[in-house]
């Protein structure tokens, strides 16, 4: 049952990726770009995080619950600050936005928590267990029913409430949108909100497993961002079972190879895959009708 | 009867072409108004400029005696104003039913703090909202696609979602953009007297712009002629019929 094991961890890793992709997914969709300072806004908040920890003496487990909210406020507020005087202005200068984002939050967690790395409590119990035979981590089953949880949360919101529902209808005509009475400007300040929230959980869920430091979510946005396009970046679904696959695809090949070779395999592979399927493994491009 | 829409000495250049050239005009009340002119007579940027889609570079107009250019776009929808459009503005991937529930957005709303985390006040927003949806689409008889994505429904069925969206809300203006385009003498008949019911049963003030000149005589009270973006004449459907100007500028060419 050695597959077992491996399958969990893989999975696990991808459930990070998938929280992230899924970010990237929501803040494209309202805003027609990709947010390069995603990742960061999830370092920054894993580091808040590890501060209230330290200062306060609160509960782990308390701090991933706080995660999602605390993150929230805190893109919402990025958006209304950052995005929101510049969202007239072609999609290109909001990019660029992000960009001079990704580097402020960079340099102010050195300058403020230097460049050293940080351990994260565990946020579930350390000692193996054993399933069928085999030793599976506590910590990758936490993260998946973590990511899993998340999701469902997240497709419960966009497929069955109203302002989710608005918030794709904006996403797919503005102008309409509008008339219908829909504050599009506010759609985008929640799905900056939103996906600040994703990845700040993603970011304390990783933290236990590598270290908190400056450049710990840079090679994750990375693997989300590709993840997502593997699986089809237009969809929320596509995009979270692409960054699983990627997750787990990794896992497998890194056991074959050596680990230096997994990271341009998963690039390698994306690309193959998307020349012969451009929308994505799960998404069917549209045609035009003329 | 009290005016439903008063349009005040309107402009609109682009770039040096006047789109909109000193326009004024009422519209009564519960009355259908006929907006008529030929193509590229300004007519479409006429209803842009009604719906905060163009900003005009002068003018004035208000509705139900508010001040409608100082009201952002999402705003309209609470005053009462919708519109369809001539090349369908749908949320193409959303079944027809969220479409028309999308048109009750401004409407029973719980607060977007209450939505956002899917309170009981959001709830039973969202139940009444669906269920008003499901009888403007059975009124429109088109109770079978409402679960259908609208891209994949034939362009006809898409403009009555259009309407169905446009109606849910029951406005009190409603602006159409040639809604008979594509339509047969038949559909466009039985369009006409549904406008006319609009107006007559529920008091809605109707904007109509069409081409179809059998429609628009039957079903408008008054007719305002546009052409390159000035009106050339204003009244019953008789008179607009015997107006020698009207004749000249747009009769006359079309005929011809």
């Amino acid at each position: 049952m050695t597959w077992l094991p491996l399958l969990l961890s893989g999975l696990a890793v991808g459930s990070i990726y998938a929280l992230i992709g899924l970010a990237l997914v929501i803040i494209n969709k309202a805003t027609d770009v990709v947010n390069f300072a995603q990742g960061e806004i999830a370092m920054f908040g894993t580091f808040v995080a590890l501060s209230a920890l330290n200062a306060a003496g609160l509960p782990v487990i308390v701090v991933l619950l706080l995660a999602l909210p605390c993150g929230f406020l805190l893109g919402a507020l990025l958006e209304l600050v950052f995005i929101k005087p510049i969202s007239d202005g072609p999609p290109l200068n909001v990019l660029i936005v992000t960009l001079g984002l990704f580097f402020m939050f960079n340099s102010l967690a050195g300058i403020v928590w230097g460049f050293d790395p940080y351990r994260f409590p565990s946020l579930f119990p350390t000692e193996p267990i054993a399933v069928a035979g085999a030793a599976v981590s506590p910590a990758s089953l936490g993260i998946i029913a973590v990511t899993l949880v998340l999701m469902a949360a997240l497709y419960l919101f966009f497929e069955h409430s109203r302002y989710g529902t608005a918030m794709r209808a904006a996403s797919m005509n503005p102008f309409a949108a509008r008339l219908m009475g829909i504050k599009v400007g506010r759609v985008a300040t929640v799905s900056w909100g939103l996906a600040a929230g994703l990845s700040v959980v993603s970011g304390i869920l990783i933290a236990p497993l590598t270290f908190v430091d400056q450049q710990m979510m840079i090679s994750i946005i990375l693997k989300g961002f590709a993840g997502a396009i593997l699986g089809g970046f237009t969809s929320l679904p596509a995009a979270a079972a692409g960054c699983l696959l990627l997750g787990v695809t990794e896992a497998y090949v890194g056991t074959l190879a050596t680990s230096t070779l997994k990271d341009s395999f998963a690039f390698a592979l994306i690309i193959l895959v998307l020349m012969l399927r451009p929308g994505g493994l799960f998404v069917k491009v549209a045609r035009r009708k003329v | 009867m009290p005016e439903a829409l008063t349009v005040r000495r309107l402009s609109l250049a682009f770039s040096g072409l006047r789109a909109v050239d000193d326009l004024s005009f009422e519209v009564c009340e519960g009355s259908v108004c006929g907006l008529i002119g030929p193509n590229g007579a300004g007519k479409t940027t006429i209803l842009n400029c009604l719906t905060r889609i163009a900003t005009p570079d002068a003018g004035a107009v208000s509705v139900f005696g508010e001040d409608l250019l100082a009201r952002p776009v999402h705003a309209l929808a609470g005053l009462g104003v919708m519109r369809t459009f001539q090349n369908l503005e749908l949320f193409s991937e959303l079944t027809a039913l969220d479409n028309v529930a999308m048109g009750c957005a401004a409407g029973h709303r719980a607060g977007w703090a209450a939505e956002l985390l899917g309170l009981p006040a959001a709830r039973r927003a969202r139940e009444i909202a669906y269920a008003r949806a499901e009888e403007t689409l059975a009124a429109l008889g088109l109770q079978a696609v409402g679960d259908r994505v609208v891209a994949d429904l034939p362009f006809g069925t898409q403009k009555s979602v259009e309407l169905a969206r446009a109606l849910v809300a029951r406005p009190r203006l409603l602006m159409m953009d040639e809604p008979a385009a594509g339509m047969n003498t038949a559909e466009s008949a039985a369009l006409g007297r549904a406008i006319r019911d609009l107006a007559r049963e529920r008091g809605m003030t109707i904007l109509l712009v069409e081409h179809d000149m059998g429609l628009v005589m039957s079903a408008c009270d008054r007719i305002v002629v546009v052409v390159q973006g000035r009106r050339i004449a204003e009244g019953t459907p008789q008179e607009i019929r015997a107006d020698r100007q009207v004749i000249e500028a747009y009769l006359g060419q079309a005929a011809a």
